[in-house]
């Protein structure tokens, strides 16, 4: 579903990203952790078509798509997203439906239900007339996965998506994004903070650091007391796939 | 799935409020009309109306019958296409830039009108103000507009609306200047162009409600058409881009529009201050902040707005006109100060 091969970003001085590679199958998951400025963002703004790179990038076997096209693709949540003030609940979500409008732009009977449903899987419908900026941070989160949902596409990047969550409603989230990557297919690259929940979640990891790729594969294999000491400069233990952080002594 | 799809209580444009549009503008039409030195009466517009449109003879007394078409109905028109175009251009720019303080005059159009105005008053042989003002204001709006977003997006490629800000700001500055400088050399003319520059809706028969019709149909149409864009661009640029939207495009289409509207405006009514500003924030805060409800709104807000301010305008010290400028604010601002106490909260 995803293919990049020798994607590289430089920004300025700055290389964020060299020669990364990776692929990500239909109906995958794929986890992107490492440290703070390890370029995470940078790759899954490259994978959304909004950051100018070189190498190859392709999605569902086309490297060139248009604005449209990739909006029927890919539904991207960005790590800090603008979220305009006043605006409702159930607007904002509808606003996922954009590709699929006609050229008026006026909601047909399936955007409904679509929008519908996303706000009562994310347990929204109370809240669908209640203005963004009323919200807490835990409820604007699942508002801002709601639009990403609602794009109906079959790839869905996010950008740490349950860093405003508490743990209840983590474990909510990326049990429903699991659920539909499991029953729709769906494709997911998501980069994560939390190591314990990325060694739950996806069914690949790669640990990216300094722009580069230092690891990939499962949790086992990725989340080792080496690599994580080394790249996130922490002292930690893994026991069962489960990061502990340990205070030094 | 327990929720009706008749249940999600989106935003949009309820056939409630766009009645109650249509029938302000339509109250604002009526008293603008009505209200003058010769008094006239519904039943003789009405009258007059069918006459000239339709060719349905009516009763009406001649002398009534020219006051209306060519005196009160002209300049209604004129008022209710001002009003109109600058509340939406203002309310546009609003959406486009995200500043709450962007009215129609941002980019530069006031100075650039101010200065082809000018020009064309002191440089006319003739005296007086020629009838040449209109399209050198005109030009000199649209110039102004163009110099700005040409610096603008030539110093700054990617997306930032910062720096079109302050190209118009300079761009302002700059014609102001020279406008200065001419005034300054001759100070003759400084009250004529200041009259002209002060607002008015004054208009000799329909030649100025021709003259800003077509733009008027056109700048509408295309606002109106990338109203729902304008919410979208709402989200940031990047989540708009990955809906579809090419955040670019819609932007310039949204600011060359919005100032050709202002610069029509501009060309036959000098610069009437406030309504641009103020009128999209009053529907925002009856409306919320979707732009597919605030723009087609603001159309009927503003002209019944600037339709009732002209009324006032000319009535109030009769046979002596106060700018209409003056009216808008003196009218406008404590009407929008208390909605915003009542409401309590602010646009951002």
């Amino acid at each position: 579903m995803i293919r990049c091969k020798d994607v590289s970003v430089t920004v300025g001085q700055a290389q964020l990203l060299s020669d990364v590679a990776l692929s990500v199958g239909e109906g995958r998951w794929l986890g992107v952790i490492g440290p703070n400025g390890a370029g995470k963002s940078t790759l899954l703004r490259v994978l959304a078509g909004r950051q100018a790179h070189l190498g190859i990038v392709e999605i569902g076997g086309e490297s060139v798509l248009s604005r449209r096209a990739r909006s029927h693709l890919i539904a991207y949540l960005e790590q800090t997203p603008t979220v305009p003030e006043g605006m409702y609940v159930v607007d904002y979500v509808m606003l996922g439906r954009t590709p699929h409008l006609s050229r008026f732009g006026t909601e047909r009977d399936i955007d409904h239900r679509v929008v519908s449903e996303v706000l009562e899987r994310l347990d929204l419908t109370d809240m669908a007339d209640r203005r963004l900026e009323t919200l807490s941070g835990g409820e604007r989160q699942r508002v801002l996965i709601g639009r990403a949902l609602a794009q109906s596409t079959p790839i869905v990047l996010l950008d740490e998506p349950t860093t405003a969550l508490d743990l209840g409603h983590q474990q909510e989230v990326l049990e429903l994004l699991d659920e539909l990557r499991r029953t729709r297919g769906l494709t997911l690259v998501s980069s994560m903070h939390d190591l314990t929940l990325a060694g739950q979640y996806p069914d690949t990891l790669v640990l990216i650091d300094k722009g580069e790729i230092i690891a990939s594969g499962s949790a086992s294999e990725v989340l080792t007391p080496e690599l994580i000491v080394g790249h996130y400069k922490a002292n930690v233990e893994v026991l069962d796939g489960v990061v502990r952080p340990i205070r030094p002594s | 799935m327990s929720v009706t799809t008749s249940q999600l209580p989106l935003s949009r444009l309820k056939l409630s409020w766009l009645a109650g549009g249509v029938v302000v503008l339509g109250l604002a039409v009526i008293v603008g009309a009505v209200i003058g030195p010769a008094e006239v009466s519904v039943g003789n517009i009405a009258g007059t109306v069918l006459d000239r449109l339709f060719g349905i003879s009516q009763d009406v007394p001649s002398r009534q019958a020219g006051i209306i078409w060519e005196i009160r109905l002209p300049r209604v028109a004129l008022g209710l296409l001002v009003g109109g175009m600058l509340s939406v251009a203002g309310g546009s720019y609003q959406g486009v830039f995200r500043n709450p303080l962007a009215d129609p005059y941002l980019l530069g159009a006031a100075a650039g009108a101010g200065l082809g105005a000018t020009i064309a008053i002191v440089f006319s042989t003739a005296g007086g103000t020629p009838a040449w003002a209109t399209p050198a204001a005109f030009v000199g709006a649209l110039a102004a507009v163009g110099l700005a977003t040409a610096i603008g997006s030539a110093a700054d490629g990617n997306r930032s609306t910062a720096t079109l800000l302050l190209a118009g700001v300079a761009v302002a500055s700059f014609l102001t200047a020279i406008q200065t400088f001419i005034l300054q050399r001759r100070v003759d003319t400084v009250q004529q162009v200041y009259s002209w520059i002060l607002g008015r809706v004054a208009t000799t028969g329909w030649s100025e409600v021709w003259h800003v019709l077509p733009y008027a149909v056109i700048c509408m149409g295309v606002l109106f058409w990338y109203r729902r864009s304008l919410d979208v661009l709402a989200v940031g640029d990047d989540v708009a881009e990955t809906l579809g939207i090419n955040a670019r495009r819609t932007r310039m289409m949204v600011v060359v529009f919005a100032s050709l509207a202002t610069a029509a405006a501009v060309s036959v009514s000098g610069l009437i201050g406030f309504v641009g500003l103020v009128v999209p924030h009053m529907i925002r805060l009856i409306s919320g902040p979707s732009y597919r409800v605030i723009l087609p709104l603001a159309f009927f807000g503003g002209g019944a707005f600037l339709v009732l301010a002209d009324t006032v305008a000319r009535q109030a010290f009769a046979p002596a006109e106060i700018p209409i400028g003056v009216v808008t604010a003196f009218v406008g601002a404590p009407f929008f100060m208390s909605m915003l106490l009542r409401g309590r909260r602010s646009f951002t």
